[in-house]
C-alpha cells in the first residue's frame, strides 16, 4: 500500500515537474526565435541602407529595379590620385598613381578587373563640368609617389563620358583626385531550392545569390518602394529616384507557442524603412530637380 | 515489536535538485539570451545616434568653413586640420553626442572631411556593455569659387581711356614669380565693353587681346553685382577687412610678426610679390566702402571697392578686383602698376571715364584669378558622390 502511495505521489510530482520543463523549454525556444527575428530584419535595416545611401541615382549607380529587387553599383573602395594621368591623348589607356594612405574600403588595394569612378574635375573654376569617368583597372602594382609616399600605379581603361574622347581634356583629372572603387550586385528577395522558404539575397555580378537575412514571410517578404525628389512614387525612371522604402517581413524558422494562442505557429514580425540617396547631384546635369551651379 | 527503518533515503530531494538545476539552466539561458537581445539593441540604438551625429558633425565642418583657417593649409600629406577646433565645439547642439576628426586638403580644390561620431554615452565609455559605439563618415568637398563672368582683362561699364605707357592685356599671364600655374590658357579680351560705351587710346597706351576690344551687349548690372547665387553685397559682407574710403598711400604691404602673418593688421593685404614668405597664402577679401587711393605696396586676394579707386604708384594686386566707380591710374614711379587676374569697373556710382594712364599694366592671369577664387571661397559637397562611409 505505501508503495502505492508513494508510485503515485511521484507519478503526480514527476508530472508537474515535466510541465514546468516543458512550458520552460517552450518559453526558452519562443525567446530564441523571436530574437532571431528580430536580429533578422535587424540586420536588414542595417545592410542596405549603408549600400543605399552612397549611390548616385543620377549617374546610373541603380542598373535595374523593381518591387522586390534592385542591381546597382555598390561602393567599396575610396582612394586618392597622387600623381595625375597625363590627358589629351585620345580613347587608350591612361596610367596613374594612388596613395596607398589613406585608402578606405573592404580592401585597400586595387587589382585588375575592378571596376573605379575617377572624379572628373575639368575646370576647377566651374562646378557644373565635374563627373566621374567610369573605367577598368587593366593591372595594378606597387609604384611610390612623387612626393615620396607609397602608392599603387593603376592602369585603367577608361570609358569617357558619354564616350565622348574629347573629354579627355588635359589636366581635367588631378593629383588629389579621389577614385572611388564600386561592384555591381543584386539585392533581391530569393525563395531558396533547399528548403522553399523565402531570403533577402545578395548576388554579385552574376553569381549565385547568397542569404543574407530570413527566413522571410514568403513571396511579399521584401518590397521596395522608389520615390522621387517630390516624395512622388517612380517606378520607370531609375535616374530620378531620391529615397528608397525598404519593408522586410521577417518569420521564425520554427514554430512557436504565442502568448495568448496555445497552437504552435510561426511568429512574423516587419520593419519599415527609408533611405535618402546621398550622393545624388546637388546641382547640374542630373539634380533633381534641375538646379544650375551657383 | 516495531522496526524502526534507520536510513530512509529517497529520490525526492534529488529529482527536485535535477529539476532546479535544469529549470534554472533554462532561466539562465533564457536571461542571457534576453540579456544579449537587449545589449545588441541598444548597441544598434547607439550606432544609430553615431551615425547622426557623425553626419552633424560633417556638415558642422562645412556650415563653419573659414577660408582663412582652412584655405591656405598645405596639401596632404604635408598637413592636416584637427577636428574640433576653434570654429567649432565638436558636440552636437544638445549634448547628446561629440564628434572628432581631420581635414585633408587633397589639392587646391578638394578636401576631405574625416569625421568619426560618438553618442554620448559611448563618447564617454561610460556604458557598461562594453566597447563605444561609433561612426566614421567622410564628405568631399570643394571650394565653391564665385562663378565671375570674366570676359576680358578689363570689364568696364563706362568710357575708357588708354593714354601714357598703360597697357591693358588679355593674354594670359602668369605672374613672374609664382610657380605651380600651369598651362597658360587661351588669350581672352583686351577691354569688354557695354553697347555704346567708347575705349579711346592716345600716346603709348595699347591694349591687347583677342580681339582687343570687345563690345559685349549682354554686359549689364548683374556682371559686376552678382556671381552665380552670390551677390556683391554677400561678398562684401563675407570680407575680412573692410575699411572707409581713404587714401593707403603706401601703407599696403605684408606684415609678419615673428615670422608668422599677422592677419590682424588692417594693412596686411597678403605678399603676391613673393608667395613663399608667410603671408604669401593669405588672401584676404578687402571691403573698401568708399573711394580711396593707393600708391603701394601690394596685396592679393579679392578686392572690392564701393567707390572709386585711383592708383598713383607702383602698387601690384593679384586676384580679382570688382570696382562699383571708376578705375584711374596714373604714374607708377620706379614700378610700374600692375593688376594680375581680372579686374572690373562698373562706374555705377560715378558717371565718368576710366583713365588707364602713366606705368600701369592691367593683365589677365587665369592662376592669379584662380588662386584668389580658391583662397577665398567656402566649400560645398562636391557636385556629386561626395558622401561616403569611412571603414
Amino acid at each position: 500500500m505505501e508503495l502505492m502511495i508513494a508510485i503515485v505521489l511521484l507519478g503526480i510530482f514527476a508530472t508537474g515537474v515535466y510541465q514546468v520543463l516543458l512550458n520552460n523549454q517552450r518559453s526558452f525556444a519562443a525567446q530564441t526565435q523571436r530574437i532571431d527575428l528580430q536580429q533578422n530584419i535587424r540586420a536588414a535595416t542595417t545592410i542596405l541602407p549603408a549600400e543605399f545611401r552612397e549611390m548616385d541615382a543620377g549617374d546610373s549607380d541603380i542598373v535595374a529595379m523593381d518591387s522586390s529587387s534592385i542591381t546597382m553599383r555598390a561602393m567599396r573602395q575610396l582612394a586618392f590620385i597622387c600623381d595625375a594621368p597625363a590627358l589629351g591623348g585620345g580613347a587608350g589607356n591612361i596610367s596613374f598613381t594612388v596613395r596607398q594612405t589613406p585608402f578606405f574600403g573592404n580592401r585597400q588595394s586595387f587589382q585588375a578587373g575592378d571596376s573605379v569612378l575617377v572624379f572628373y574635375e575639368g575646370n576647377p573654376a566651374r562646378r557644373s563640368d565635374d563627373q566621374w569617368v567610369r573605367g577598368a583597372v587593366t593591372s595594378s602594382s606597387n609604384l611610390a609617389c612623387t612626393d615620396g609616399s607609397a602608392g599603387f600605379q593603376v592602369q585603367l581603361q577608361p570609358q569617357w563620358i558619354n564616350g565622348n574622347v574629347g573629354f579627355n581634356v588635359a589636366g581635367a583629372i588631378t593629383a588629389g583626385s579621389p577614385v572611388r572603387g564600386f561592384t555591381s550586385l543584386t539585392y533581391r528577395l530569393w525563395q531558396s531550392p533547399s528548403d522553399n522558404l523565402y531570403y533577402l539575397a545578395q548576388q554579385v555580378g552574376n553569381g549565385t545569390p547568397q542569404p543574407l537575412v530570413g527566413p522571410l514571410m514568403g513571396a511579399n517578404g521584401l518590397g521596395f518602394t522608389y520615390y522621387d525628389s517630390t516624395g512622388t512614387t517612380t517606378t520607370g525612371d531609375r535616374a530620378q529616384v531620391a529615397l528608397i522604402g525598404v519593408k522586410v517581413r521577417g518569420r521564425t524558422s520554427q514554430v512557436i507557442r504565442q502568448a495568448n494562442d496555445p497552437a504552435l505557429a510561426y511568429k512574423y514580425d516587419s520593419v519599415s524603412i527609408q533611405v535618402a540617396l546621398r550622393n545624388n547631384p546637388r546641382c547640374g546635369p542630373g539634380s533633381m530637380p534641375f538646379r544650375a551651379c551657383g | 515489536m516495531k522496526q524502526i527503518v534507520q536510513n530512509e533515503r529517497g529520490m525526492a530531494l534529488a529529482v527536485a535538485i535535477f529539476a532546479l538545476v535544469i529549470v534554472g539552466a533554462l532561466v539562465a539561458g533564457a536571461l542571457f539570451a534576453g540579456t544579449q537581445e537587449q545589449r545588441i539593441g541598444e548597441s544598434t540604438r547607439r550606432l544609430e545616434q553615431s551615425f547622426g551625429v557623425a553626419e552633424l558633425g560633417v556638415y558642422d565642418v562645412v556650415r563653419t568653413w573659414n577660408p582663412t583657417t582652412y584655405n591656405q593649409r598645405g596639401v596632404y600629406p604635408t598637413d592636416s586640420i584637427d577636428l574640433p577646433n576653434a570654429l567649432m565645439t565638436g558636440r552636437t547642439p544638445q549634448g547628446k553626442g561629440s564628434y572628432g576628426g581631420y581635414v585633408y586638403r587633397l589639392n587646391q580644390n578638394l578636401y576631405l572631411i574625416d569625421v568619426t561620431g560618438h553618442d554620448t554615452v559611448s563618447g564617454n565609455g561610460s556604458y557598461g556593455g562594453g566597447g563605444r559605439a561609433r561612426q566614421r563618415l567622410g564628405l568631399l568637398a570643394s571650394i565653391r569659387t564665385l562663378q565671375l563672368d570674366v570676359g576680358a582683362s578689363l570689364t568696364t561699364a563706362a568710357n575708357d581711356r588708354v593714354s601714357g605707357n598703360a597697357r591693358i592685356d588679355g593674354t594670359d599671364h602668369a605672374p613672374p614669380t609664382w610657380t605651380g600655374c600651369g598651362a597658360l590658357r587661351a588669350p581672352l579680351a583686351g577691354i569688354r565693353a557695354g553697347t555704346g560705351d567708347t575705349v579711346s587710346t592716345s600716346g603709348n597706351g595699347t591694349i591687347l587681346g583677342i580681339p582687343p576690344i570687345k563690345v559685349d551687349p549682354t554686359l549689364g548690372d548683374s556682371t559686376f553685382s552678382k556671381y552665380g547665387d552670390v551677390t556683391y553685397t554677400e561678398l562684401a559682407a563675407r570680407a575680412n577687412i573692410t575699411l572707409p574710403g581713404q587714401n593707403f598711400s603706401n601703407s599696403i604691404q605684408p606684415n609678419v610678426v615673428n615670422g608668422q602673418c599677422n592677419v590682424a593688421t588692417v594693412t596686411n593685404w597678403g605678399d603676391g610679390v613673393d608667395p613663399t614668405q608667410p603671408c604669401g597664402g593669405y588672401f584676404p577679401i578687402i571691403h573698401l566702402t568708399g573711394t580711396s587711393t593707393i600708391n603701394g605696396v601690394q596685396g592679393q586676394g579679392i578686392l572690392l571697392v564701393d567707390g572709386d579707386l585711383n592708383i598713383q604708384g607702383g602698387f601690384q594686386w593679384f586676384g580679382v578686383t570688382i570696382i562699383k566707380g571708376s578705375l584711374n591710374t596714373a604714374g607708377g614711379g620706379s614700378t610700374d602698376a600692375h593688376f594680375w587676374g581680372a579686374t572690373m569697373a562698373q562706374d555705377s556710382v560715378h558717371l565718368g571715364d576710366n583713365t588707364i594712364t602713366g606705368h600701369a599694366n592691367v593683365n589677365y592671369s587665369s592662376c592669379a584669378l584662380l588662386r584668389a577664387l580658391q583662397a577665398t571661397g567656402v566649400v560645398t559637397p562636391m557636385r556629386s558622390r561626395s558622401w561616403v562611409q569611412l571603414f
